[in-house]
């Protein structure tokens, strides 16, 4: 049985309008949120172009899964406990490949643009890569489970669920949800710190919809009301271009092994970590991380707690 | 043609929500108030940056040259829309450091994200020495 369901992406951009201007208006009322219209401009321009690229490429998507369907292990059709299961292993699924697209950076290159916002607002959750065909994802991310026995369908159908659940947690406008909520789902507060640079949140709450996984693979970390949330990447960059920003860390590469003095070289400069390089001269998430912590048990001299007074000017 | 009508819907939406950002207001653009903001902002960001003595602050503001300590490079902080951004220059950062009438410098980096930014010193020989000390950084 064959059946054919709407993408639920496309029901949802409506109420995703909706929620960011709400959520301006929220900014400007209380002051709690930030929005730059420069900023707002890339972010939707990129979700934009991610929405066309997705329309260009979902044909390779569903024909690969479509091909390997007929390698399935079982028929699991479409019955009820299926649609359940699916939505769990495919958020499983997405943790891992999410902190994959963190630690390697052939995969960072795609995913890099989502961070490249030093605004965390609704706009931020639609600012998406452009080329996320050169990682081949669509070959793995749901592979498993259409070789499970999963139809493609459902899991094209519960792919689109996480992706839309993801976009309200993309806000300053919520503090913290209920306890019992914040331990089990991804909230606000938790996904801030995933998009903070601050040396203690970095490589942080990968999860999509549940925050177990972090929590079960030793990823997790809370937000803390001292540390607060400094959001962008490391090297926070110098335009608003939605082309460049789609294609600086492509960029990036391709000069690297350009310039790779071995093979070995220019393999790790594609699959090392961000940040990765053959002399240790840059800076990986782990390094960073090593030295904020010998600073601290040092004594502290930094002041990388407090924000400056140039960068967090408050709203008009 | 749903496809098409989706897309043709989307692009009228994004930009009258930038319109609307626009519109509404409620931020207020980034200056750097001082050598120490400037300072703080650089170690802050480039983690293993020691500021030194020297520097510059922009007439604007808008940018600020922080030599490190030990006098091997530059830090450079730059305010954009509401945030600030910083680069380290090394040998090698920059292509070339042009300066115009009024003690303006215009930077060209090496770098996809950061192309040309302009430093305005107000005074001419200021500009000028750090032009040349930026283009041989």
């Amino acid at each position: 049985m064959d059946i054919e369901l709407i993408e639920p992406i496309y029901i949802a951009i409506p109420f995703f309008v909706a929620f960011i201007i709400a959520e301006m208006v929220y900014a400007r009322t209380t002051g709690k949120a930030r929005f730059e219209p420069r900023d707002s401009a890339a972010s939707l321009a990129m979700g934009l172009g991610n929405t066309i690229a997705g329309v260009l490429f979902a044909g390779i998507t569903a024909a690969w899964l479509t091909f390997i369907q007929q390698f399935a292990l079982f028929d699991i059709g479409y019955v009820w406990w299926a649609w359940i299961a699916a939505f769990v292993l495919d958020d499983f699924t997405y943790y891992w490949s999410h902190r994959w697209a963190h630690t390697v950076r052939w995969f960072w290159a795609d995913h890099v643009v989502h961070h490249s916002s030093q605004h965390y607002n609704l706009t931020t959750a639609l600012r998406q890569p452009w080329f996320t065909v050169f990682t081949f994802k669509f070959m793995w991310l749901g592979s498993w489970l259409v070789l499970l026995g999963f139809p493609p369908v459902i899991i094209a159908f519960v792919g689109s669920l996480n992706l839309i659940y993801q976009f309200w947690i993309h806000t300053e406008a919520i503090t913290r949800m209920p306890r019992w909520f914040e331990a089990v789902m991804n909230t606000p507060s938790h996904h801030r710190v995933h998009h903070a640079t601050n040396p203690i949140y970095l490589d942080r709450n990968y999860a999509g919809v549940f925050i177990i996984w972090d929590k079960m693979f030793g990823t997790f970390q809370p937000e803390l009301d001292e540390e607060r949330c400094r959001y962008g990447i490391v090297k926070n960059l110098g335009t608003w271009n939605p082309l460049r920003i789609s294609l600086h860390e492509w960029w990036g590469i391709a000069k690297d092994v350009a310039g790779s003095k071995s093979p070995k070289d220019a393999l790790g400069y594609i699959f090392a970590p961000p940040g990765w390089s053959p002399d240790g001269s840059r800076m990986t998430s782990k390094t960073i991380k090593e030295i904020w912590e010998a600073e601290r048990r040092d004594g502290g001299a930094r002041a990388d707690s407090e924000p400056t007074a140039g960068s967090r000017l408050p709203a008009e | 043609m749903t496809t098409l009508l989706i897309l043709i819907g989307s692009f009228v939406a994004v930009s009258a929500i930038v319109g609307f950002n626009v519109w509404i207001g409620g931020w207020s653009p980034s200056r750097i108030e001082s050598l120490e903001d400037a300072g703080q902002t650089l170690r802050q960001d480039l983690l293993t940056f020691e500021p030194g003595e020297t520097g510059v602050l922009a007439s604007d503001g808008l940018a600020a040259l922080v030599q490190s300590r030990e006098g091997r490079s530059v830090g450079y902080v730059s305010a954009r829309g509401d945030t600030l951004v910083s680069r380290l220059i090394e040998p090698g950062s920059v292509s070339r450091a042009e300066v115009r009438d009024g003690g303006v410098i215009m930077l060209h980096f090496k770098d996809f994200t950061f192309p040309t930014t302009r430093i305005t010193l107000g005074k001419d020989d200021a500009a000028r020495e750090w032009a040349t000390r930026l283009s041989t950084e």
